[in-house]
């Protein structure tokens, strides 16, 4: 049983989950990512580690309340427990000196990107952080990215603050800067990280996705995360999560992802009234730890 | 210069045109196809001018009028597309937009994202319109759509309120309401219900109940017409949200009570998706209650429907071919010896079914033995109310009374189509008087509430029958009360008496009607019965009870018998065993075939071989010895009655699931293996030709408006009540019981619609708070009820309003009490 220290929605339908890990927390390293069950009976989804705290023995994940199981998870509250946090899983972001490096984080990818960014900085780089969401309200953890970053850019796609559009606007962002840009790490949906790999494709700068198809144990055994890297399969789990944006077939991972679309759907074809958020009395959240 | 008196001359966008005078400019624009947009309009609901996209330029006219609340005048000269209006408009949706979570209408990337988003989106909180359960059918994505908008040029708000999901059926998202007031509107004008209002000013301006009040409190029924009416995906109905967009619409009745509300079944790939009301042929937009909106799709899409026949063998059902099961099926009734076959048969059913299984039971079998269930809802008084068909009463008979008398009745989430008439009676300054022993909706809008003790009820009638008869009598109190609605209603012109179900269950049913009658008679009123089943006229009509034959003769008629064999070439029997469905256990053991119901696990021993029809499994452990898949309603042609006689169309919109076939057909199917003839039926309309040859003004086209009475001469007969047992001890409580009437086939709706359980609990026991601090009770407790010959065990419901010293139970299905009301001791289970 893994303890909910606290939960939060961050910003509308973003979530923010520190959970009481301290095996997973005392050796994770930025990209990687442990898989959860909200319950028992539940499916397993990866989720990247946004944050974790050693010596509290925590971990914060960022979710975005989407399914069936993040609708779970969005609604634990702190003092509630879930069955599994299995991890840190995946091999960690490759973290080297380079000089001046792009970190892209969008939605849930925000938080999950915070820190490559932080371990870049650290290892002496000078991070330029591009942050993109829908509207202004959705950005979060600004504060903890200024701390970091040399530059910070917001894209919006209703222009409500910084730029106006998506990241495909990322080109004109790089040429604005006046130096080499030697990496870039994007974090975030599918389509952010198409996008952004499609951006950086002309100038061929190095770009690192981290893919996010839909897996199941995580330690390389059920193929379910199969991704296409360059005309070879690997597993995003073992292989990954990181991988070459320029070589990802992006078109057979959105099909990938479209697998189960009908049976996601599924839970929520029902009239029931929702489970009360943050009531962990009625159990219907997931079980009280004793 | 128009020189006809019903139109006026207008220009409009530099056309003449003839237009219905007291038109508002945006109805005659839109009647010549003239585009404009518009947001708080709504063809049902007054015109609000709110929104303001619907500006126009006037000749004349200072400023920019709203084209739906300016009436058309001769000569008027009006521009609706300038660039001047056009720019407006788009500044006036752009502030709406700053504070809607807008950002995927101007977003250049939304085709591509839209491709990309693979995984679902609709579970939290809409932050864009890939989230939006309205996406693709939204008014607002139209409106910015055809204006062009591009972009958002004020400061973007999300206003943060809290997502309300904790309701069944819909969800509320007020960060997406534009205030258009439609649901407003709908609720006040439409419903007469105002549950609705705008609350706070300014910024912080929301729709919802005044005062703080839940939903639930303050009077809502859970109709959906607001989420109907929603512009936005503010409303959104939640069992939908990722059905998307109909392909197309199939009109048919509503299958869940009596009422027979019409409406359109909403489909999408031969799925159903939802329902909305249709037009009512009485005028307006016609109306649904909670069950007919929000209850069809998880009922008839529900995973665990009979898909294939299946016999029974041990504890397993295991799956065989029609082919097969037809012949075990004809097989097995073949073997039947004479009274040992008997046929209970739903009143869901539609008169297609209801008619053929009597033909089989009558012509296969040669027996009478068939019985409908809805008699165990009705205690004594089932003949009596059987008879209140034959008046053919209909609800116009509401809309002209100047006072209307309504007896157990409550109107919230069952024939609520009524409680809106009522209400609309009320506001238009005509009475209701309301008798029931409990809260109950009718309250807010009565006159007067006459409120006898639980179980009085009788008593209360016989006094205002007194009281109406000799003014000034009326009796002790509540007598203020029962003297003033005698004057109500002796005072009213063509008064109408509406009857619920509250009372129908109780053992002196059959005296409470004979009391109603003789009201009614002194009264010159008519009763308007409110059957809880919505075919209950049809199983009448149809002949689905042992000693009426269809088109409503006694069994016992010689020459309606004659007829009948003419027709069918057989006989039909004419000894009446005497079983029915209130005791259908009795007499020997032998086959019962179960058309369109369960069966109660008793009877399920004290049978040799169940062949059982339906759309659900048996929720027994142990199958039935055949179980044969039959369609809903929502995939059959048929036909039912209205109890005022109007005949209604039940139309197929989805094809079965799997091999589920119509109820008649596997009716005839059987018959025929069985070798018998008059079964060679091609389609329902074929049924339907025959039924108009026995039924006397049945239409053969299955529809007719018109209100019939009933003239059948046959009767329903029920064994002779028991007499009430002596009131031995002194047992605490008095115990009133109300039988489940939201049933479908056999089935609550609770069953298969996960949102039905918060609105019509079943086992539950009201009590009033004194009583349960008394005994120990908390909400929530199990108790068990008992009298010598009775023992219920239900949870406690504590109840400010539940009268003290009594309680109140809404019966699971199935349960009976052999008493109702009666005197009972209450003690905690589980102590």
């Amino acid at each position: 049983m893994f303890r909910v220290f606290a939960s939060r929605m961050i910003v509308p339908n973003i979530h923010v989950l520190t959970l009481e890990a301290p095996a997973v927390a005392s050796v994770a390293r930025p990209g990687q990512f442990v898989i959860v069950r909200a319950e028992e009976e539940g499916e397993r989804v990866p989720l990247t580690l946004a944050d974790w705290d050693a010596r509290a023995g925590t971990i914060t994940l960022i979710l975005m309340n989407a399914g069936s199981t993040t609708n779970r998870l969005a609604r634990l509250a702190a003092g509630d427990a879930i069955p599994t946090v299995a991890g840190p899983l995946g091999n960690a972001t490759k973290i080297e000196p380079l000089g001046t490096v792009v970190c892209v984080g969008g939605c849930y990818g925000i938080g999950s990107v915070f820190p490559i960014a932080r371990a870049l900085r650290e290892a002496g780089n000078r991070v330029i952080t591009v942050l993109e969401a829908r509207s202004a309200y959705l950005f979060y953890w600004e504060e903890r990215f200024r701390a970091i970053s040399e530059k910070l850019f917001f894209v919006t796609r209703d222009g409500s603050r910084g730029l106006k559009g998506h990241v495909a606007r990322l080109p004109e962002i790089l040429t604005g800067l006046g130096e080499p840009v030697r990496r870039v790490f994007a974090n975030g949906c599918t389509f952010l990280m198409k996008s952004v790999s499609e951006a950086t494709r002309p100038a061929a700068v190095p770009t690192v996705v981290a893919l996010n198809p839909i897996m199941i144990d995580g330690t390389g055994m059920c193929g379910v995360c199969r991704v296409r890297i360059g005309g070879t399969m690997q597993f995003a789990c073992v292989h990954g999560p990181d991988f070459d944006g320029h070589q990802v077939d992006w078109e057979e991972l959105l099909q990938r992802r479209k697998t189960y679309l009908r049976e996601e759907v599924l839970p929520f074809m029902t009239s029931r009234p929702a489970a009360p958020p943050h009531h962990p009395e009625t159990g219907t959240c997931a079980w009280k730890e004793r | 210069m128009s020189d006809d008196l019903a139109t006026v001359s207008v220009v409009i966008d530099n056309t003449r045109y003839a237009v219905p005078r007291g038109a508002t400019v945006l109805e005659a624009a839109r009647a010549q196809g003239i585009y404009i947009p518009t947001l708080c309009a709504h063809e049902s609901l007054t015109p609000y001018g709110g929104c303001r996209m619907c500006i126009v330029e006037v000749d004349g006219f200072r400023n920019f009028p709203t084209a739906c609340t300016t009436p058309v005048a001769e000569g008027m000269v009006v521009r609706t597309d300038t660039a001047q209006l056009q720019a407006m408009r788009i500044d006036i949706l752009q502030l709406l937009m700053s504070e809607h979570t807008s950002s995927c209408l101007v977003c250049g990337e939304k085709d591509e994202c839209r491709r990309y988003s693979t995984t679902i989106r609709k579970v939290g909180i809409t932050t864009g319109c890939r989230f939006c359960a309205k996406d693709g059918q939204c008014e607002f994505q139209e409106v910015a759509e055809r204006l062009g908008v591009r972009t958002i040029d004020y400061p973007v708000h999300y206003r943060g309120m809290r997502v309300e999901d904790e309701d069944p059926f819909y969800d509320r998202d007020h960060n997406l309401c534009i205030l258009c007031g439609r649901c407003v509107r709908v609720c006040q004008e439409v419903r007469v219900a105002d549950v609705l209002g705008f609350k706070y000013r300014g910024r912080r301006a929301v729709v919802g109940p005044a005062f703080e009040r839940t939903h639930v409190e303050a009077g809502c029924e859970f109709c959906g017409a607001c989420v109907a009416v929603c512009p936005t995906g503010a409303l959104a109905e939640k069992a939908r949200k990722w059905e998307g967009k109909p392909d197309r619409e199939v009109h048919t009745t509503c299958p869940y009570c009596g009422v027979g509300c019409r409406m359109r079944l909403r489909v999408r790939e031969d799925r159903m998706i939802g329902t909305l009301p249709d037009a009512d042929p009485a005028g307006g937009e016609g109306q649904l209650c909670v069950r007919g909106r929000f209850c069809v799709s998880e009922v008839v899409n529900e995973p665990r429907r009979l898909r294939r026949p299946s016999r029974g063998a041990g504890s397993i059902a295991a799956e065989i071919t029609w082919d097969e099961a037809i012949a075990r099926a004809a097989e097995r009734l073949a073997a039947c010896a004479p009274g040992t076959f008997r046929m209970l048969v739903s009143p869901c059913l539609t008169n297609e079914d209801l008619y053929v299984a009597q033909k089989f039971a009558r012509v296969a079998l040669g027996t009478n033995d068939i019985d409908c269930t809805a008699r165990t809802a009705y205690g004594s008084g089932f003949p009596a109310y059987l008879d209140l068909l034959r008046g053919g009463a209909t609800l116009a008979d509401v809309r002209r009374a100047s006072a209307i008398l309504c007896v157990g009745l409550d109107t919230r989430f069952g024939r609520s189509v009524v409680g809106v008439e009522l209400r609309r009676a009320a506001r238009q300054g005509r009475k209701v008087v309301t008798l029931h022993a409990r809260p109950h909706n009718l309250t807010r809008i009565a006159e007067r509430w006459l409120r006898p003790a639980p179980g009085g009820e009788l008593a209360l009638l016989r006094d205002l029958l007194a009281a109406v008869a000799s003014p000034g009598t009326g009796g002790a109190s509540p007598a203020g009360d029962v003297a003033a609605a005698a004057a109500i209603l002796r005072g009213a012109e063509a008064p109408a008496i509406l009857l619920g179900s509250e009372l129908l269950p109780y053992d002196r049913s059959a005296e409470l009607l004979q009391t109603l009658a003789d009201l009614a008679r002194r009264l010159g009123a008519r009763i308007v019965p409110l059957p809880a089943q919505n075919n209950l006229r049809g199983t009448l009509e149809m002949g689905a009870y042992a000693g009426l034959l269809p088109g409503g003769a006694a069994v016992a008629d010689a020459a309606a018998r004659s007829r009948l064999e003419r027709l069918w070439g057989v006989p039909p029997p004419a000894a009446v065993s005497g079983w029915n469905a209130g005791n259908p256990a009795a007499g020997a053991r032998g086959v019962l075939y179960l058309v369109g119901e369960t069966l109660p696990p008793e009877l399920r021993a004290t049978s040799d071989h169940v062949i059982y029809q339906n759309i659900y499994p048996l929720p027994f452990s142990r199958p039935a010895d055949l179980a044969l898949p039959a369609a809903a309603f929502t995939e059959v042609d048929g036909s039912c009655i209205h109890a005022d006689g109007r005949v209604l169309r039940v139309r197929p919109a989805v094809a079965p699931p799997a091999e589920a076939l119509p109820d008649w057909e596997i009716l005839c199917r059987v018959a025929r293996r069985m070798g018998k003839s008059g079964f060679e039926f091609a389609d329902a309309a074929a049924v339907r030709a025959e039924i108009a040859r026995v039924v006397e003004g049945f239409p053969a086209g299955g529809e007719s408006d018109a209100p019939r009475p009933y003239r059948g001469a046959g009767a329903v007969s029920v064994p002779p009540a028991a007499a009430p047992a002596a009131e031995a001890g002194p047992r605490p409580f008095v115990l009133t019981a109300a039988a489940l009437e939201h049933v479908h086939r056999g089935f609550p709706l609770t069953t298969w619609v996960e949102g039905a359980e918060r609105l019509f609990p079943a086992g539950v026991a009201a009590l009033h708070p004194r009583d349960a601090a008394a005994a120990g009770l908390s909400e929530g407790d199990e108790i068990a009820v008992e009298a010598p010959d009775l023992r219920g065990v239900w949870r406690v419901r504590i109840d400010p309003e539940q009268p003290a010293g009594a309680l109140h139970v809404t019966l699971r299905h199935g349960e009976r009490l052999s008493r109702n009301p009666c005197r009972v001791e209450v003690r905690k289970c589980h102590v």
